[in-house]
């Protein structure tokens, strides 16, 4: 699980520290606070590591939108975050550095176990050197693949033979590349894909354009995970009956089956309809691989498009996702409703605001609010963030 | 840091109107606006959520900063909302924070402004106690801009001259308030 997220000049986060995460959390602010940009630099982060070449990432298209307005230019941008893997009591911190120099960025990244020793940093370019700390010994291993997150993907043994250290590098890398599920604010699943486009089946993309293939391939290769979908999309949403997903010549596509229609194919999907199954895939996605690892779900208002009847029912289900015995998730959303907010606890809140000169700044729900609104019963969250008490309200 | 004004207001509308004048007036402080949730209800709300909403801005408030609210009275609202108004005026009391009271509607204040009037080709004058004067300043507006009413496009004009003479008794005594208020001082000493 993710327990602290750190940023520095990216976009409108020039230094911002955000710690003390929950299995559930909700970021509230106003439009343009900087909700995205947190969002944004895990789906960077993710995409630096599935794709294995962050010089690629970084210059496809995002070189000139993702420093900080006004950061020097000799000052590097970062991302970090602290991951605490299953068993582990500490975590572990990740931290990806970009510094620029005259024409090109130069990459860096640091993995600091929870003592603070480093387990491994390297960079990349020319004479690429990988340094590895083992209980006070540095070791450095030459590698011929200059690319910055070999180190991940290579079982580099150090001659001490640290298998911990091994096993956590695979970790974090599995926990990034493979288990991070990302939808952006206006995801909206197609109900067919054409077959001769390639589609991961484990990994969400953040249109959800992959829905209709991975529901496939979970139809497919674990009936049990697909029957427990069907089974919450049930609970969500009184109308269906049940879902249907094939392939043919020519494309795979779901229908949903309406209750009213007696077993028949609805003729239209609606968007807070399909918005919901591309929840409910992400989310179930984590289940067919590694179903016992880590799962991170972020989603960027999920509540769009939604009936304000059912929020409390999406919340209460996403804190059922992240309280499941033996299936380590945890989900992070962004939302404008109030009425949506007021179904989450104050602990699970992260209020995003920006100042005057534009910079963004992330704070907790002070406890004060609890007493003097909460506990009586009369108010929710979402009421009290009206007020504009909470802030990341428009001035 | 300039001191903050945290203003309860009953609309935000109110809240925008106040800051605009302010600024109008080159009046330095920070004005927090904070206003009771839920759409229906003026006076009631403010009323049920009065002391959550000042006891929030307690806990987090400089001692240089000072709290005020701000609420309509007009004659007919004051008869019909009689306990929720004696209700503020308690709680202010007790929580001894500024009542400033809009009398009869802040529309009067608007209608005694002088950039205001000049943009509407009306003369200002003191409508105080005139009988809900929101409807005409609102039918007043929409004429001008030709669509339905909305704040925005009264904030511009606002000079803050609504407290000069033969203008608003009611505004004078606002400002008056505010400038009187710990926090003000503060700022001028």
């Amino acid at each position: 699980m993710l327990t602290r997220l750190r940023f520095k000049n990216w976009r409108s986060l020039r230094d911002v520290t955000i710690d003390n995460l929950t299995p559930l959390t909700v970021f509230i602010g106003a439009n343009s606070s900087g909700k995205t940009n947190i969002v944004d630099a895990l789906s960077f982060l993710r995409r630096m590591v599935q794709q294995n070449n962050p010089q690629a990432v970084y210059f496809q298209g995002e070189r000139d939108r993702v420093r900080t307005i006004g950061a020097d230019k000799n000052d590097p941008l970062e991302l970090e975050f602290s991951f605490k893997p299953v068993n582990a009591e500490r975590p572990l911190t990740y931290t990806l550095i970009m510094q620029p120099g005259n024409k090109l960025i130069r990459f860096f990244e640091r993995l600091i176990d929870g003592d603070g020793q480093v387990v491994l940093q390297a960079s990349d370019g020319q004479g690429y050197t990988m340094s590895e700390v083992v209980g006070g010994v540095k070791e450095d291993v030459q590698l011929t693949n200059a690319l910055v997150f070999a180190s991940f993907q290579r079982a580099v043994v150090s001659p001490q033979g640290e298998e911990a250290y091994i096993e956590r590098r695979g970790q974090m890398y599995s926990f990034v590349s493979k288990r991070w599920q990302i939808l952006r604010k206006n995801f909206m699943p197609p109900t067919s894909v054409p077959i001769d486009e390639y589609h991961d089946p484990y990994s969400i993309e953040r249109s959800g354009r992959n829905v209709p293939t991975m529901l496939d391939f979970m139809q497919k290769t674990n009936r049990a995970v697909y029957d427990e979908l069907q089974s919450d999309m049930r609970w969500l949403l009184n109308h269906v009956d049940n879902l249907e997903v094939e392939t043919d010549e020519r494309e795979t596509r779901y229908d949903i089956v309406e209750k009213v229609l007696q077993g028949q194919k609805g003729p239209t999907t609606s968007t807070g309809t399909a918005r919901i199954l591309a929840m409910l895939t992400a989310y179930y996605a984590l289940d067919l691989r590694y179903p016992n690892q880590p799962g991170l779900l972020v989603i960027e208002e999920p509540d769009m498009a939604v009936h304000p009847a059912l929020l409390k029912r999406l919340v209460e289900l996403f804190r059922e996702y992240v309280n499941r015995e033996g299936y380590p998730r945890q989900i992070m959303v962004t939302t404008h409703n109030p009425q949506f907010l007021n179904w989450f606890e104050p602990e699970e809140v992260r209020v995003v605001e920006r100042d005057e000169d534009g910079d963004t700044s992330v704070h907790e729900i002070p406890t004060y609010i609890k007493g003097i609104w909460l506990d009586s019963g009369e108010y929710g969250l979402g009421d009290v963030w009206m007020t504009r008490s909470l802030g990341g309200v428009p001035e | 840091m300039s001191p903050t004004i945290w203003l309860i207001v009953e609309d935000e509308d109110d809240g925008l109107v106040i800051r605009q004048l302010l600024r109008a007036k080159a009046i330095k402080v920070r004005l927090q606006i904070r206003a009771p949730s839920g759409r229906t209800g003026g006076i009631s709300r403010l009323a049920r959520q009065l002391e959550r909403l000042i006891a929030t801005i307690k806990s987090s408030k400089s001692d240089e900063d000072c709290i005020a609210v701000l609420h309509d009275a007009d004659e007919q609202n004051q008869q019909r909302y009689r306990g929720e108004h004696e209700r503020v005026e308690e709680i202010c009391r007790q929580e001894m924070v500024a009542e400033i009271v809009a009398r009869d509607e802040l529309e009067a204040w608007l209608l005694a402004d002088g950039g205001l009037c000049r943009w509407l080709q009306i003369r200002p004058r003191n409508c105080d106690s005139e009988a809900q004067p929101s409807n005409r300043f609102r039918r007043l507006v929409s004429q001008k801009t030709g669509r339905s009413y909305n704040v925005r496009h009264v904030l511009p004009h606002l000079d803050g001259s609504g407290d000069g003479r033969n203008r608003s008794p009611s505004v004078r005594r606002a400002m008056k308030h505010l400038d009187n208020s710990p926090c003000m001082q503060a700022e001028t000493s």
